[in-house]
């Protein structure tokens, strides 16, 4: 099954080495994906690494981790078929969570091709690919452990994860831990403007800083986006990218959190109205107020806690059923308060008494 | 005691770190391994004289003679004499080994002759003197003593050394602060353990070391010396009678080696002291404000308090952090000087002064002494640390001075006499790594020819690229000495090994020296990458064991452990009869060892292999050698008593960086000590990591400096998940809150999802244990209660509201996207108002867990109740509660308390009349509150039993049968033929319950109930079978055997009823 998978993966290169196949559209993801590890982008630190270790083989156990979409699982693909090269279809199991993984495929199927003869140039050894491997139970990593170590010789293992605490320790102990950090907006436009380029895509620049905004440093989705919002509207601009993502735009979320920090209510309501209008349902709002607020560079952190206080009770009552416009005024009345003078509030009860 | 002793002293210490032991007993590599020697006994050099004031000792030696003769004037009597005897034995063996260091280092070998005499005698007796006064309380510290001990039974002339400091500290620890705090305590002295596992020599002596713990002090020193003379005196006798190759190898020589050579940085260090820092740095060095250390408070009981809660400061939090823009000075500009920090600075935090002075080279220590340069001080310092400053009289400056220093001070700490110390030290370690290199070097060589012949047989693959295979597996130890850390442990394995054969002859009755004879088989736990399985095969290897192995990556059920070992368990090696061709067989090789790794990695599909492991362990024929990390998981627990245990702990920084160092000096990486320290600081000590680090980094660099190796160290930082206590600690005591820290809202939200179950129930229990920090700048005592009561409520108010969301995510609703609400509400918020050092509070379990399934139950018993009462009665379950049992608690309950017999009749008609059974009258029981608490009601046992016996006579109404009774329909259909019986077990049912309420009247209600229940019921469907009471009689007589099986009968009995009522 592996050999199945690998070479779907490499049908995928071909096609993208191509170019378009005719007729057949590819997700873009899988067309553009790099083929060697120059073409990945972001994390160069740890790109340079693994370049040199394509070059001088010998790779040593990794584990990749880090967000989705920023290309660990691309870039143990591609260092293993530069290292690899033609052998690559013999000496490459590759598993992700797709496949059984229990204990028994470890005793089994893992050790099983470890313990396989491929012959090799010198300084190349097979290499078991385990992708989603926080996904694999405690027992399976357990049994990976010596089996890394007695066939090191001519075996190597690769992990990637999003969260490498799901990995066990002895394991984290024998790979070389490479974290990849989230790429950058530039890097991530960059990478756009090619994939714009070759595919012929209409582009406003706004639209482009939309797909960036949007895709929070995930490549993956930002390309994913890019092509949604060519195939839907043909023209990629800021708003037809806000439509396809379909989430309040955190910027004006942001800046309407700001306004209540400031205490100005008034434009704070506006912005509030304005998101109302384009049709957002308030859960997606409040939802996107939580997020931001959470991140919010300008405030400090008691006020930030503050204002989640506010919006976590607005959050439960719209839960509740309470999806009005009025429920989030009162949260930003409320949040506008919160910075407030209190004595503004005291009735001059001393005037009536 | 004059000075130069005291260096002496100095010199001893044996501290020498793992690495330095024998070479693969080779005469010319003594050399290289006295330069290991050399180096780290610097390293003890400066820790070590710390603890020894020479006011101090003064003071203190003159009284404690005195003092103390009267418990140890026999014991001097007696151990003197049979001391002496091994000394005489011993010295031979002294001198042969130190001969030959003599030979390569002429240096040191004027000085070997004369000390033994002197400082044998001093130290011993003042060793002496220590331990009687003695406390009981302190005996749980002996064991990190032990090990010196027993270093002394073993060689006395060693002891003489051993004993000086050792002496000092402790008396220190006695005269400076009576109210000792264990964990201070604890910390001082692990220096010596430390040192002692090193280079111990656990041969004959553990025994008594084990002896020694248990018993208090006194019998321990008689009992010891009664023992030890035979057991040190047949120890050296073996090993002088074993070969001589042995000796070298195992004695560790070290010691004594060791101590001759120590002996010469002690001479230089006395000689450098005439060479006096330079003009330049002098006046550096004076210019340097410093502040005078605010006098230690008066000793008295509050002190060890006032102590207690100061011992948090390590992590409190400054004032004014990141106030200060942190200084940039010349490399390594702090060389040589050894700085303290005590008390909270004004910018930094602790770690980050620490890690300050050890950018630039600069040594951190924990606890000032005379070796200290500079004490950084700021508020609230430690008692005990300014009295030692006063002591000593030692330099102290604030944070300010730190920063002019590192600004100041030339590179390399310029000429002064502390940067020359530490550059000559540099230099050993450069020299030692050379060598050790070159060792290296030598033995690859003849490895790789070996191996060459191996891969002309076609053996290893590995032989074929030098460089294919990875650096663990290519600088994995090849001799013991070069494991890092864990020597005695590692001894002891291959004495357990070694003895194995003649113990199986004896068969496992004789538990030897270190009482490992009755096993069959060690375990060896200790965390990842400390070289366990590596010490393992090794030693396996080194005594001649042909290995088997399984591990995790085979399949270890009950089944395959039973059967498939059967072949191993009992059979020897090929390779002790054949070999490949052109090989010669190796007879000892025909001996087997099984060695099982990751026995904590048995998990699913190895069902019962634990067990059945456990088992074979205790019949086995070859020695089994088990490893797993967890030792103490339940699932562990069938290996107690069946395998002897061998901890593994981590080694320290000390006893990795040679080796570390090594590996990058072959491989032509150029990285300072310093950061060399960081990288094994930031793995915890995980050798296999740093070298895997150190690999990765030589990919793209050739040389790394701090700030890169902490990046590094950083990022391939282990994360693992919190269990819920390091949770708690983290976000409340880890100063997460602290103006200085970096962490987002979003890392503290991260830390709730580590356990989402149990962080926030922790953190509810525990919040009330903190000092919160938002108070701590108050010092108006009043004023800062109030603000605390303030701090608890918000933070309750807002766990509170937790719970308002909480109820959203596991109530009906099921709206997980709350999560995140949740995680501030329940969490974050509550933590960032009571943050603040938890100094003094012991992370309690939540309690919550325990309460909600009481409360529970307790809801169980009112709706009971109230759904008895229903026919009676209008309230609800709450009404009930609060208005109703009061007032029958007062009627049936308190009755009986007050009336005794007579109120039964009554008790019960009311009981009938609400159709209350006797249940519920236990329910109402349980459920008092307040002065009606059950555990202040106390019923006469012959009231109860008049109570039961009646209640049991009588019928009693029955109000309707519960939906639950009657759900059972489809069970009823089941059991329908055997009615007869199900009523029959009824009655029995009842008669025992009659009787145990008699016996044991608070027996947990859970039992009774399944039991009671019936009976009510079942009343009138026993009356409508007509056999009720009849029966009863004749089931009593079978009462005792039905017990145990009441809760199942309880249940027949319910559907019976069931059944009878719809009949």
């Amino acid at each position: 099954m592996a050999q199945a998978e690998s070479s779907t993966a490499r049908n995928g290169i071909k096609a993208n080495a191509n170019g378009a196949a005719p007729g057949y559209e590819l997700p873009w993801v899988e067309k553009y994906r790099p083929v060697y590890l120059d073409d990945i982008v972001g994390n160069t630190e740890t790109i340079e690494r693994l370049k040199i270790i394509a070059k001088d083989g010998n790779m040593p156990h990794v584990i990749i981790s880090g967000m989705p979409g920023i290309g660990k699982t691309t870039s143990i693909l591609c260092l293993a078929r530069q290292l690899l090269g033609d052998a690559y279809k013999e000496a490459v199991l590759e598993l992700n969570a797709s496949d059984e993984r229990g204990i028994d495929v470890v005793r089994n199927r893992i050790k099983g091709f470890a313990q396989k003869k491929v012959t090799l140039p010198p300084g190349r050894q097979k290499i078991v690919i385990l992708d989603e491997a926080d996904s694999m139970t405690g027992g399976a990593q357990q049994a990976l452990r010596r089996t890394m170590e007695i066939y090191s010789a001519t075996t190597r293992f690769a992990f990637a994860c999003n969260q490498s605490n799901k990995i066990i320790e002895p394991l984290q102990s024998r790979c070389a831990i490479l974290r990849y950090a989230r790429l950058t907006d530039a890097q991530v436009v960059m990478r756009l403007q090619q994939i714009v380029k070759a595919e012929n895509v209409e582009c406003s620049e706004d639209g482009l800083a939309a797909l960036v905004f949007s895709a929070e440093g995930d490549m993956r989705q930002a390309i994913n986006n890019l092509q949604s919002t060519y195939s839907g509207f043909g023209f990629v601009s800021g708003d037809n990218v806000f439509k396809v993502v379909d989430s309040p735009h955190p910027v004006k979320v942001q800046a309407m959190i700001k306004m209540c920090g400031e205490q100005k209510i008034d434009q704070a309501l506006d912005v509030l109205q304005e998101l109302w209008d384009l049709g957002y349902s308030c859960h997606d709002i409040i939802t996107t107020m939580f997020k931001v607020t959470k991140s919010i560079p300008s405030l400090s952190e008691h006020a930030k806690l503050e204002f989640i206080k506010e919006i976590g009770f607005t959050h439960m009552r719209i839960l509740e059923g309470v999806q009005t416009f009025l429920q989030l005024s009162g949260c930003v009345a409320r949040l506008c308060k919160i910075n407030m003078d209190p004595k503004v509030f005291s009735l001059p009860k001393h005037d009536l008494i | 005691m004059p000075a130069d002793i005291r260096s002496f002293f100095g010199g001893k210490p044996a501290g020498t770190p793992a690495k330095k032991d024998e070479p693969p007993a080779k005469k010319s590599q003594k050399g290289r391994k006295r330069a290991i020697v050399d180096d780290s006994d610097e390293d003890v050099v400066e820790t070590k004289p710390k603890k020894t004031t020479p006011r101090k000792k003064q003071a203190q030696r003159e009284p404690s003679p005195v003092g103390e003769t009267t418990t140890t004037s026999e014991f001097f009597g007696k151990s003197k004499p049979k001391r002496s005897e091994p000394v005489k034995s011993k010295p031979a063996t002294n001198g042969s080994t130190a001969t030959p260091s003599k030979k390569t280092n002429g240096t040191t070998a004027s000085s070997t002759k004369t000390p033994p005499s002197k400082p044998r005698t001093n130290g011993r007796t003042s060793s002496r003197k220590k331990n009687p006064p003695k406390p009981a309380d302190e005996i749980e510290d002996d064991d990190h003593a032990f090990d010196d001990e027993d270093l002394e039974d073993d060689d006395v002339f060693e002891a003489g050394f051993k004993k000086g400091p050792r002496h000092d500290s402790y008396k220190k620890d006695l005269d400076e602060d009576e109210p000792l705090l264990p964990q201070q305590r604890r910390a001082g002295r692990k220096q010596k353990p430390t040192k002692a596992d090193d280079d111990f020599e656990p041969e004959d002596e553990d025994v008594e070391m084990e002896d020694v713990e248990e018993e208090a002090v006194k019998p321990k020193a008689l009992e010891r010396n009664a023992k030890d003379k035979p057991a040190s005196e047949s120890s050296s006798t073996k090993k002088r009678k074993s070969p001589e190759l042995d000796d070298e190898e195992d004695d560790y020589a070290s010691p004594k080696k060791g101590k001759a050579a120590k002996r010469s940085p002690a001479k230089k260090k006395t000689k450098k002291d005439e060479v006096q820092d330079s003009a330049e740095v002098q006046a550096i060095l004076a210019s340097i404000p410093t502040i005078r250390a605010p006098s230690p408070p008066p000793k008295d009981g509050q002190s060890a308090k006032f102590n207690w809660r100061t011992a948090g400061n390590a992590t409190a939090v400054p004032s004014a952090a990141g106030s200060k823009e942190k200084p940039v000075g010349a490399e390594n500009c702090l060389a040589g000087l050894t700085f303290v920090f005590t008390g909270v600075l004004d910018s930094l935090d602790r770690t980050e002064g620490q890690e300050l002075v050890k950018r630039y080279g600069g040594k951190v220590t924990g606890a000032p002494s005379k070796n200290t340069s500079y004490v950084v001080l700021g508020s609230d310092a430690g008692p005990k640390k300014l009295e030692t400053i006063k002591a000593h009289g030692l330099k102290t400056i604030n944070e300010d001075g730190l920063f002019e220093l590192i600004r100041k001070l030339p590179a390399n700490g310029g000429d002064s006499k502390a940067s020359a110390k530490f550059e000559e030290k540099q230099q050993k370690e450069a020299q030692k790594v050379e060598e050790m290199a070159a060792e290296m070097e030598k033995e690859e060589r003849r490895v790789g020819g070996a191996g060459g012949k191996a891969s002309a047989s076609g053996k290893t693959a590995a032989a074929s690229g030098p460089d294919s295979r990875l650096w663990t597996a290519k600088y994995a130890p090849t001799a013991l000495n070069q494991i890092c850390g864990n020597k005695p442990a590692v001894e002891k394995l291959a004495r357990w090994l070694r003895n194995f054969p003649k113990n199986q002859r004896t068969g496992f009755v004789m538990g030897g020296a270190d009482g490992s004879g009755i096993y069959r088989a060690v375990i060896i736990h200790g965390p990842p990458g400390i070289g366990k399985t590596t010490a393992a095969h090794l030693v396996a290897e080194l005594e001649g064991y042909d290995v088997v192995e399984s591990n995790a990556s085979d399949t270890r059920s009950k089944k395959l452990v039973e059967t498939g070992l059967r072949g191993v368990l009992s059979t020897t090696s090929l390779l002790g009869y054949f070999a490949a061709d052109g090989e010669k067989v190796e007879e000892s090789k025909r001996k087997l060892v099984l060695i099982m790794d990751e026995v904590d990695g048995m998990s699913a599909g190895d069902r019962g292999g634990v067990g059945a492991l456990a088992a074979v362990c205790k019949k086995t024929q070859i020695p089994m050698i088990l490893i797993c990390n967890e030792r103490r998981l339940p699932k562990m627990k069938p290996f107690d008593h069946v395998t002897y245990e061998l901890p593994f702990r981590r080694p320290t920084t000390d006893q990795i960086r040679s080796r570390i160092m090594t590996i990058a000096h072959r491989e032509g990486l150029n990285i300072p000590g310093n950061v060399i320290n960081a990288l094994i600081e930031g793995s915890r000590a995980d050798i296999r990591q740093v070298v895997n680090m150190l690999s990765t980094a030589k990919l793209d660099q050739s040389n790394m400096d701090f700030d890169q190796g902490k990046q590094m160290s950083k990022n391939w930082e282990k994360h693992v998940i919190l269990k819920p206590w390091d949770i708690v600690t983290k976000i409340m005591g880890g100063g997460l809150f602290a103006p200085a820290s970096k962490s987002t809202l979003n890392d503290k939200t991260e830390l709730y999802f580590n356990d989402h179950e149990f962080s926030y129930l922790m953190l509810q229990e525990n919040y009330l244990g903190t000092t919160p920090m938002l108070a701590s700048s108050i010092h108006d005592p009043k004023e800062r209660k109030l603000k605390n009561l303030e701090l608890v409520e918000k933070a309750a108010e807002s766990i509170s509201d937790g719970d308002l969301v909480d109820r959203m995510i596991h109530g009906s609703q099921q709206q997980w996207s709350l999560m995140p609400t949740h995680a501030i509400f329940s969490f974050v918020r509550p933590a960032s108002f009571i943050a603040g050092s938890m100094a003094g509070h012991q992370t309690v379990f939540t309690s919550w867990l325990g309460r909600n399934s009481t409360q529970g139950k307790l809801m169980r018993m009112i709706k009971e109740i109230q759904g008895h009462m229903r026919l009676k009665t209008s309230g609800d379950r709450h009404e009930v509660r609060q208005q109703y049992l009061p007032i029958l608690w007062e009627q049936l309950v308190n009755k009986l308390q007050e009336e005794g017999k007579e109120g039964v009749d009554e008790v019960i008609d009311l009981m009938d009349s609400y159709f209350l059974t006797k249940d519920d009258f236990d329910a109402i029981m349980e459920l008092g509150i307040g002065p009606m608490d059950s555990k202040d009601v106390k019923l006469e046992t012959q009231t109860k039993a008049a109570f039961t016996r009646l209640y049991n006579q009588r019928s009693h109404p029955l109000p309707f049968m519960k939906a639950s009774n009657v759900i059972a329909p489809k069970k009823q259909a089941k059991e329908r033929p055997d009615i007869e019986e199900a009523i029959e077990e009824s009655d029995e049912g009842e008669v025992v319950e009659e009787v145990k309420d008699d016996e044991d009247e608070d027996v947990d209600v859970t039992k009774d109930k399944y039991i009671k229940q019936p009976k009510k019921k079942k009343e009138p469907a026993a009356q409508k079978g007509g056999k009720g009471k009849g029966k009863k009689a004749k089931a009593e007589v079978g009462e005792d055997s039905e017990e145990d099986e009441k809760p199942k009968k309880g249940k027949a009995v319910a559907k019976g009823k069931g059944r009878g009522k719809k009949a």
